[in-house]
């Protein structure tokens, strides 16, 4: 089943499938959450669907979505991914808890990470980290589908400063940028949105045959002819 | 300036109202992840953070950062949500903070002031005691100390860098924690039991591991929750594949109370109820691990034996694939280790 955009014609969106917010309803689309609820609701562009995402922070929460994408996931992919689901609840419930204790001093983006995406836990901080693709991506690796292969396309900081309006002033705190994976070297093979949907714009049979890989250009959804490729 | 001026201004800048919405719904839902706030219906939820970003955007753009949010607006979106003026004033301030800075509170020297300590009262304190983990650590040996603060310490000492020589004393303060609290049933315990578990995982040294074997055993009248032994049993896997150990960390009471509790749940229709299949899946890839460290195999085989027997296809790939990552990540510490565990648990079908 092709990634398609939301419009005001309702379609089904399945638990799990990928659901995307573009730059203010533009083709750029800049965060990939996973659908998560159980009943498979007739979604518009107004709809707000119950999502499971990386926010920061991680989570779950009611968004209105701009576009979705569907790998026609099998019941035991979804349990599969249900179960990667579930083992996150407890950890961001921590994390939760230190955000409403202390937000003004928490930096909400602790948890996140740009490159890799995802990174294991470590002595200093034992949990996994994500960037809003990395949490999908590795959601659906946990179903042995594997979405994005490589080479990505690299990508400079005026470029993540698109893809990440939210976080453009922080991309030029080297703290933050170090903290995101991303202190060295001057472009970096970022997972992006578009990317994702992109894959799942696939025969379902394709989705699982092999992982997509992305051109630049791909972090439109569709494909935008103003994109001039570099 | 009035309320009228801020209207005003916010509607000069409609042409960015998408946008403007998109910011709108993240700070609605900030309000209600992080300050526990609650919109008074579904769609009165985008109102009044509206109202908030647009206070940010004029704040910033148009008047400079000495204009102060005018009190109007936020009676106005008291009523819209389930709180107070006062506590959504609070709460804006923050959000503005946060949402228009590069982090003033980043850029604040840490506390790091000793004879404050028996004052920490005040939200200020916990802001600041919170960053140094010297403090953390006296914090949370004081016996004057809040189960509230106790609670708040053991929260941030999940996420904090200590020194080498700071890890004893934490790994003792969050062994009386667990023990006294991993029967607990109360949410924010469990999630705070749930964080000291994760932390004292990956820093306990090898006589450490018995103990927290332990953990996972009922007493006469309790039992820990799911959610403890997930995240004991999670964090245990963590351990055991990312960070070397050696033999004398496994014992035969560590290994049995692991692979008795697997075989519990080792039930088609218990597997299939809460986190038990995660607790499960973590539970035998550590027994594996563990086995596989001093030269066993037989509970290990045992386990997987009874997973293959559940015919549950997706569990059998899922413990394969766990086991298959394991593999791959001892491999980088004890490749002798990793090696045993390949031919102890059989792997069938192994991940590409």
């Amino acid at each position: 089943m092709p990634s398609w955009l939301l419009s005001d014609t309702p379609t089904v969106v399945g638990i799990y499938d990928v659901l995307a917010q573009s730059d203010k309803g533009s083709t750029l689309m800049l965060h990939a959450l996973l659908s998560f609820d159980e009943g498979r609701p007739a979604v518009t562009k107004t709809t707000d669907v119950k999502c499971v995402h990386m926010g920061p922070p991680f989570g779950t929460h009611h968004y209105q979505c701009h576009a979705a994408g569907s790998a026609m996931l099998s019941n035991e992919e979804r349990r599969k991914i249900k179960t990667f689901v579930g083992r996150r609840l407890k950890e961001r419930e921590a994390e939760r808890a230190r955000l409403r204790r202390a937000a003004r001093e928490r930096e909400i983006r602790a948890e996140y990470c740009i490159l890799p995406s995802p990174q294991k836990p470590t002595r200093a901080f034992p949990l996994w980290r994500f960037s809003c693709v990395g949490f999908a991506l590795q959601a659906y690796r946990t179903a042995h589908i594997e979405l994005l292969g490589s080479p990505l396309p690299l990508r400079t900081l005026d470029d993540l400063k698109r893809f990440y309006p939210y976080a453009a002033a922080k991309l030029d705190d080297p703290q933050m940028r170090k903290l995101w994976g991303i202190a060295s070297g001057d472009s970096w093979p970022v997972s992006l949105v578009g990317y994702v949907l992109h894959s799942l714009n696939r025969e379902p049979a394709d989705i699982r045959a092999m992982p997509y890989i992305p051109q630049p250009g791909d972090e439109h959804f569709p494909r935008t002819e103003l994109y001039s490729t570099r | 300036m009035s309320t009228k001026d801020t209207h005003r201004v916010f509607l000069s800048h409609k042409t960015d109202v998408g946008m403007r919405l998109l910011e709108a719904k993240r700070v609605a839902d900030y309000l209600k992840e992080v300050h526990g706030i609650e919109p008074a219906g579904d769609r009165a939820v985008l109102m009044p953070a509206v109202v908030i970003t647009s206070a940010l955007n004029v704040r910033n753009s148009v008047f400079g950062p000495t204009v102060t949010f005018q009190i109007d607006p936020v009676a106005k979106i008291s009523k819209c949500m389930l709180a107070p003026s006062h506590q959504l004033l609070g709460c804006i301030q923050t959000i503005i903070d946060r949402l228009t800075t590069d982090g003033v509170a980043e850029k604040t020297e840490p506390w790091t002031g000793v004879s404050s300590l028996s004052s920490a009262t005040g939200e200020e304190d916990v802001l600041n005691w919170i960053q140094s983990p010297q403090i953390i650590l006296q914090k949370l040996e004081d016996p004057a100390t809040t189960a509230e603060d106790r609670i708040t310490g053991v929260l941030f000492a999940e996420t904090t860098d200590f020194a080498p020589n700071e890890i004893p004393r934490l790994l003792v303060i969050l062994e009386q924690f667990i023990e006294r609290h991993r029967f607990a049933t109360d949410d924010e315990l469990t999630t705070a039991v749930g964080s000291a578990v994760r932390k004292y995982a990956m820093n306990m040294s090898d006589h450490h591991f018995d103990r927290y074997g332990q953990w996972l055993l009922p007493s006469q009248t309790d039992t820990p929750g799911h959610s403890v032994e997930l995240e004991l049993t999670k964090a245990l896997g963590w351990r055991l594949c990312l960070e070397p150990f050696s033999r004398e960390a496994v014992t035969p009471a560590l290994l049995t109370t692991l692979a008795d509790l697997c075989s519990v749940y080792l039930n088609r229709r218990l597997i299939l109820q809460e986190n038990f299949a995660s607790t499960t899946l973590d539970g035998i890839v550590a027994v594996a691990i563990l086995e596989a460290v001093v030269c066993e195999s037989a509970r290990t085989e045992k386990l997987c034996d009874a997973a293959e027997a559940l015919q549950m296809n997706w569990f059998s790939d899922l413990l394969a694939d766990q086991l298959a990552d394991s593999i791959e990540q001892i491999n980088v510490h004890s490749p002798e280790v990793a090696d045993r565990i390949q031919q102890h648990a059989q792997l069938q079908p192994m991940k590409a």
